[in-house]
C-alpha cells in the first residue's frame, strides 16, 4: 500500500489490529517522530522510550487522521506529555531564563566551532524549546504548535521570539 | 527595521534545523521498529486481538432499550430486566477500583447475549472481550453494550486483573432478557 495515497485506509487497518499497517504508519513516521523527540529530550536513549511508548499508545489510541500532519500533531503532543511526566519525576534542571535574558547571554560564542542543536536546545526550558522544534524544526504553523504544547499563540509567539534569539546566538558555526 | 531584524532570525534559526534535516543527523535506530513491533505483538496476544476495536465502539446511534449505570459494589442480586434483541448500553461505575492498578478487563458473556456494535458488527462471535483499561474507561465508567438474543436470566461476569495478570476483583451482572412487551 502506498503511505500517501492510501494513508487514510492503513491508519483504518492498523485501528483494527493489523500489524502490516501498524509496520507502515512507523517506516513512514518513524524518522520525524525520533527526530523530534531527540530535541525533545536532548537524550537519544529516552528519546527511543518516549517514541516506543508512543507508538505502542498509539495502537489503542489511532483516531481517524484526516491526515498525515494531524497524525504528528497528535504523535508530538503525546510524546510531550510523557516527556512532561518524566522530566517531574527528575531533579530540577536548571535552564537559561530566557524571559530576563541579558546582552551577554544573547552574544555569540567566540569559539570557533559549530555547537550541536541538541546542545542549545538542553539549555532552554521544555515550553521554548517545543516551540522551536515544532515551528522552526518542523514546519508546524503558530497554531498548530501552540496547541501541541497547550499555551495560547500569543504566548508561543514570544517564546519563539525569546528563544530565535537565545539560538541563533549559541548556533555560530 | 525590527520586523526585518526578527525575520532574519527566524530564517536563520530554521536553515540551522534544515541542514541539520538534510543531514540526516538523528536517525532512529534500526532495531526501535522491531522493538515496537514486538510489543504490539505481545500486546495483541494478552488482549485477544480485539483491544483496537473498542474505541470505535459508540454508544450513541443505537436504538437503546435502557442504559444501565452500575456502581461495582452494588450490582443487584435481583435479575434486572432488558427486552430481546435490543441493545443494552452499560456502564460501570469504576469508583472502588480507581486505586487498584487494574490493568484491564475482562467481560464474558453466556449464551444467548452478545456484544452489540453498528460499527464493527463482527463484535457479536467474541463471547469474551477483554479491554485496555486505560482506553476503556471513560469518566469514571466502564461502557460497553450487549445485546439479548436468547431469552431468559443471563449473568454476564466482569473481571479486573492487574499488571501481573492477577484477578483483583470479579462481579456479575444479572439480566433477564425477555420478548418486548407491546
Amino acid at each position: 500500500m502506498d503511505w500517501k495515497y492510501n494513508f487514510k485506509e492503513i491508519i483504518t487497518s492498523a485501528q483494527k489490529g493489523d500489524e502490516q499497517a501498524f509496520s507502515l504508519i512507523i517506516e513512514n513516521t518513524q524518522k520525524k517522530f525520533f527526530r523530534f523527540c531527540t530535541y525533545l529530550c536532548f537524550d537519544v536513549h529516552l528519546a527511543q522510550d518516549i517514541c516506543q511508548d508512543v507508538y505502542i499508545k498509539a495502537i489503542e489510541s489511532l483516531k481517524e487522521f484526516e491526515s498525515e500532519a494531524k497524525l504528528y500533531s497528535w504523535l508530538f503532543k503525546v510524546a510531550k506529555n510523557h516527556y512532561i511526566d518524566y522530566s517531574r519525576n527528575k531533579d530540577n534542571q536548571e535552564f537559561i531564563d530566557l524571559d530576563n535574558l541579558s546582552a551577554e547571554e544573547c552574544q555569540q560564542d567566540s569559539i570557533e566551532m559549530k555547537i550541536e542543536i541538541k546542545e542549545i536546545l538542553q539549555k532552554i526550558a521544555p515550553d521554548f524549546r517545543m516551540a522551536l522544534i515544532l515551528v522552526d524544526g518542523e514546519g508546524h504553523s503558530y497554531q498548530e504548535a501552540a496547541e501541541i504544547i497547550g499555551i495560547s499563540e500569543d504566548a508561543l509567539r514570544s517564546r519563539l521570539h525569546k528563544a530565535r534569539k537565545y539560538f541563533i546566538a549559541k548556533s555560530k558555526k | 527595521m525590527e520586523n526585518n531584524n526578527n525575520e532574519n532570525i527566524e530564517n536563520m534559526v530554521k536553515a540551522v534545523f534544515e541542514e541539520e534535516r538534510n543531514s540526516d543527523a538523528i536517525l532512529p535506530p534500526p532495531y526501535m521498529k522491531t522493538r515496537i513491533l514486538a510489543r504490539f505483538r505481545e500486546k495483541k496476544q494478552k488482549t485477544g486481538g480485539v483491544l483496537m476495536l473498542w474505541k470505535q465502539i459508540a454508544l450513541s446511534g443505537a436504538a437503546l432499550a435502557i442504559v444501565i449505570v452500575f456502581g461495582l459494589r452494588f450490582f443487584a442480586d435481583d435479575f434486572i430486566r432488558a427486552n430481546l434483541n435490543t441493545p443494552l448500553a452499560v456502564k460501570v461505575e469504576i469508583g472502588e477500583l480507581k486505586k487498584a492498578n487494574v490493568a484491564y478487563a475482562e467481560i464474558v458473556l453466556p449464551d444467548g447475549v452478545v456484544f452489540y456494535s453498528k460499527k464493527f458488527p463482527e463484535l457479536n462471535k467474541e463471547s469474551s472481550l477483554v479491554l485496555d483499561w486505560e482506553v476503556a474507561v471513560r469518566n469514571g465508567h466502564l461502557p460497553f453494550i450487549i445485546e439479548g438474543i436468547g431469552e431468559g436470566n443471563k449473568v454476564i461476569v466482569l473481571k479486573f486483573y492487574d499488571l501481573s495478570n492477577r484477578l483483583i476483583a470479579e462481579k456479575t451482572l444479572k439480566v433477564s432478557f425477555d420478548k418486548k412487551r407491546s
